[in-house]
């Protein structure tokens, strides 16, 4: 059964509605001038949702996800086409819509309930177990004014998923609540859906769309470009990005054009740190790095010996950037400042997924770079390391580390076991949380893009026997 | 194939199309609860943070009653014939022309004053202008009550005819809200109409029996005054108030049938400006 229907709607904005004066009228009017403000917010939109489907909507920013919503919701009415709906909704677009400020929570869980057409009764029944959801006991009897956003959202979620609504509407509001209200959220949508609820969502969260929704609407600049698979919709609103992105770039790279012709060998360096002295294609030279980033979220352990100055992440070319195709090489820069003489000292970057799994993890030390016996106070170690991203497409995160080993331990590496070598190696500092990288489909090959975590090397061989 | 069930949960977003005028009220039925906790909402979070609370509501016809008495009574002479003092008598007419002269204003400006609620949650329109009207009831409770408290003073008291009561604040409802369907369509489109109806509610205010008795007009114009809807309830709650006296049951009688044909267009030209509220708001 189809709980939502969308008949080739088309929406058009009048930007300038209402804005006209006599003057510009009169001038409008005589000069004959044509006004050409019209927004088509969504176009020729045909969708059908079945009841108990979870549907996410994602696209970029004014690509019509909210009008579409509000299309659904019969906030605003189509242009063209239309809308029908079977079953009764529940919506939360906008943080504390429908809610006065002046009124406690308890006011304002009825006078909301009341907007989205249940009747009071219901919510007297439902009243303790909505409460309870939006954790909101101790503050039921205080003005909403004075509640922080997070409270917002929670009240508003809870009352539009507890009033037996058929199909529930979420704009991108959950965002405001902390990370354990959103997985209450996800916990309590799935548990609507195998109630048969219908789901009808907005998020830039390509992970929890993926995870809670059997099917994707991507628009781009109002049109349904794909319905389906949440997987494929996500890989494609990704790819839109990583087009974006591409398209800024090759702004950016005219000028670093300008900037290299002037030094044209700069990029080809000698690596001294290198034993075998071998020559390394380098995006950048230290010297050309302007600026290190020192990530607000990073979490540092370690401070006494060793100050970090920051990290900055550039792409083959040389640009500075986070988002990277899949399969492409990144290059870590980054920097320490030693506070006292060390032995020995090495780095290394560890990549993480969303999980929080280890996804790989090498130190300059396994790069074959020998570090130098001694360092003394006050001077900078600087770390330059690549690494290949065979991911699939997601966010990651990364974490830094410096250790330093005991000059015996190194001096007999060969012969030591792991265990060994293990205990006589100490972490100077660990920065975790020092960054994010996302990972976007190759544009080239997409067909590639569906193997797990990491795409392991390997080859293949088919023969067929007659 | 698609099917659908129509029913109570169903409704069809067509465009163009006039939605059938019964489904409107059917739906505006169905939400009267949204209705009450609307006009809850105004009522309340009118005296929200004040600290004389309902007293304002009094302040100002009280001193406009004071100020009518010198300008009207002591200085101009207007004579009233039935014997009523004319602070008594003014304060009656400013009970029920207040009523009718704030919650227009209030409610003409309702949809624009509410666009937080119309902008993200959908509901019949005509649900807020309607709950500002009934929530200004209350401030008319309050004067009411206080004019039959000043009326025992000099010697009026409430007699058996205050059951027509009732009737003539239906009747002014129904006007008001004709109006306000109308006007705040305008208002959100263009807010010069704000600046404009101000003033035609002091002018109208001086054709229409507030400060002066019905009785003063020429007779040809007391024939045809039920083309004045305020002007025929004035006179009609003037005379149960003070002079046990039925009300003029054939005006009465017109002004609610004029009231209830325009009704329909206005309503009709509400419902169909609707759709486009989200849009200018």
């Amino acid at each position: 059964m189809i709980a939502l229907r969308f008949n080739n709607v088309t929406k058009i904005y009048d930007l300038q509605a209402g804005r006209d004066t006599f003057l510009t009228t009169l001038r409008f009017t005589l000069g004959n001038v044509k006004r050409n403000d019209f927004f088509h917010a969504v176009r020729d939109i045909n969708i059908e949702i079945k009841k108990g489907e979870a549907v996410g909507i994602i696209g970029r920013n004014g690509a019509g996800k909210s009008t579409l919503l509000k299309l659904a919701v019969g906030i605003t009415y189509p242009t063209y086409g239309s809308v029908e709906v079977n079953g009764s909704i529940a919506a939360l677009i906008g943080l504390g819509a429908g809610f006065n400020p002046d009124f406690t929570g308890r006011e304002n869980i009825f006078l909301n309930a009341s907007l989205l057409g249940v009747p009071r009764k219901r919510v007297e029944e439902r009243f303790s177990e909505i409460v309870a959801f939006a954790e909101l006991e101790d503050f039921i009897d205080v003005p909403v004014k004075r509640y922080s956003s997070g409270m917002y959202a929670r009240l508003g979620f809870a009352i539009a998923t507890h009033v037996d609504a058929d199909i529930i509407v979420i704009d991108e509001v959950l965002a405001v609540g902390d990370i354990y209200f959103q997985q209450k959220c996800f916990l309590f949508l799935e548990s609507l859906l195998q109630k048969g609820k219908t789901l009808l969502f907005v998020s830039h969260d390509v992970g929890s769309v993926r995870e809670l929704c059997n099917s994707v609407i991507l628009l781009e600049k109002g049109v349904n470009i794909f319905h389906g698979d949440p997987r494929e919709g996500v890989n494609r609103y990704l790819l839109l990005q990583q087009k974006k992105d591409t398209a800024k770039d090759s702004e950016n790279e005219i000028r670093v054009e300008s900037k290299t012709s002037t030094a044209s060998n700069a990029d080809i360096t000698v690596d001294n740190k290198s034993q075998e002295g071998k020559r390394k294609f380098l995006p950048r030279q230290w010297s050309d790095i302007d600026a290190l980033d020192l990530s607000s979220s990073a979490v540092l352990i370690g401070e006494r010996d060793v100050h970090w100055k920051g990290v900055a992440i550039y792409d083959k070319d040389g640009s500075r950037c986070n988002s990277f195709s899949m399969g492409d090489e990144a290059w870590f820069y980054y920097e320490f400042e030693v506070l006292r003489d060390i032995l020995t000292p090495f780095a290394g970057v560890a990549i993480y997924d969303r999980k929080g799994i280890l996804v790989h993890g090498k130190t300059t030390y396994q790069h074959g770079i020998q570090p130098c016996r001694t360092v003394g106070k006050n001077a900078t170690i600087r770390v330059i390391q690549s690494i290949k991203f065979p991911l699939s497409p997601d966010t990651y995160t990364f974490e830094l580390w410096l250790s330093m080993m005991e000059p015996e331990t190194h001096e007999q590496l060969q012969h030591l076991t792991a265990e060994q070598i293990q205990a006589g190696v100490t972490k100077l500092m660990h920065i975790s949380r020092a960054g994010s990288i996302i990972i976007t489909p190759n544009p080239n090959n997409i067909a590639i893009n569906n193997f797990g975590i990491v795409d392991l090397p390997g080859s293949g061989d088919l023969t067929i026997l007659p | 194939m698609w099917t659908t069930i129509p029913g109570e949960k169903y409704f069809d977003k067509d465009n163009g199309k006039m939605t059938k005028l019964f489904v409107c009220f059917r739906e505006l039925w169905n939400r009267r609860e949204l209705l009450f906790s609307l006009t809850k909402r105004d009522i309340k979070s009118r005296y929200q943070q004040t600290f004389f609370g309902m007293g304002w509501s009094l302040f100002q016809p009280v001193m406009q009653a004071v100020v009518y008495t010198v300008a009207f009574s002591l200085i101009l002479k207007v004579p009233i014939r039935e014997g009523i003092p004319y602070m008594n008598f003014v304060f009656c007419n400013l009970t029920l022309w207040t009523y009718f002269a704030s919650t227009t204003l209030s409610a003409m400006n309702s949809i624009r004053m509410n666009s937080a609620l119309i902008t993200r949650v959908a509901f019949p329109r005509e649900i807020i202008p309607f709950s500002t009207i009934l929530s200004g009831l209350f401030d008319f409770i309050i004067m009411f009550i206080v004019l039959v408290i000043l009326n025992a003073f000099v010697g009026f008291y409430p007699n058996i005819r205050f059951l027509y009561l009732p009737t003539i604040i239906l009747i002014e409802i129904l006007f008001i809200l004709n109006i306000s369907l109308v006007l705040s369509v305008i208002s959100i489109v263009r807010r010069d109409i704000t600046h404009v109806v101000n003033y035609f509610i002091m002018l109208y205010m001086f054709i229409s029996p507030v400060f002066f008795p019905f009785s003063a007009l020429p007779a040809e114009i007391q024939r045809y005054y039920f083309l004045n809807p305020m002007g025929t309830l004035l006179e009609g709650f003037k005379n149960i108030i003070f002079l046990d006296k039925e009300p003029r049951w054939f005006a009465l009688m017109m002004v609610i049938i004029i009231l209830i044909v325009l009704f329909f267009p206005c309503y009709i030209f509400f419902k169909k400006a609707e759709r486009s509220f989200t849009d200018v708001l």
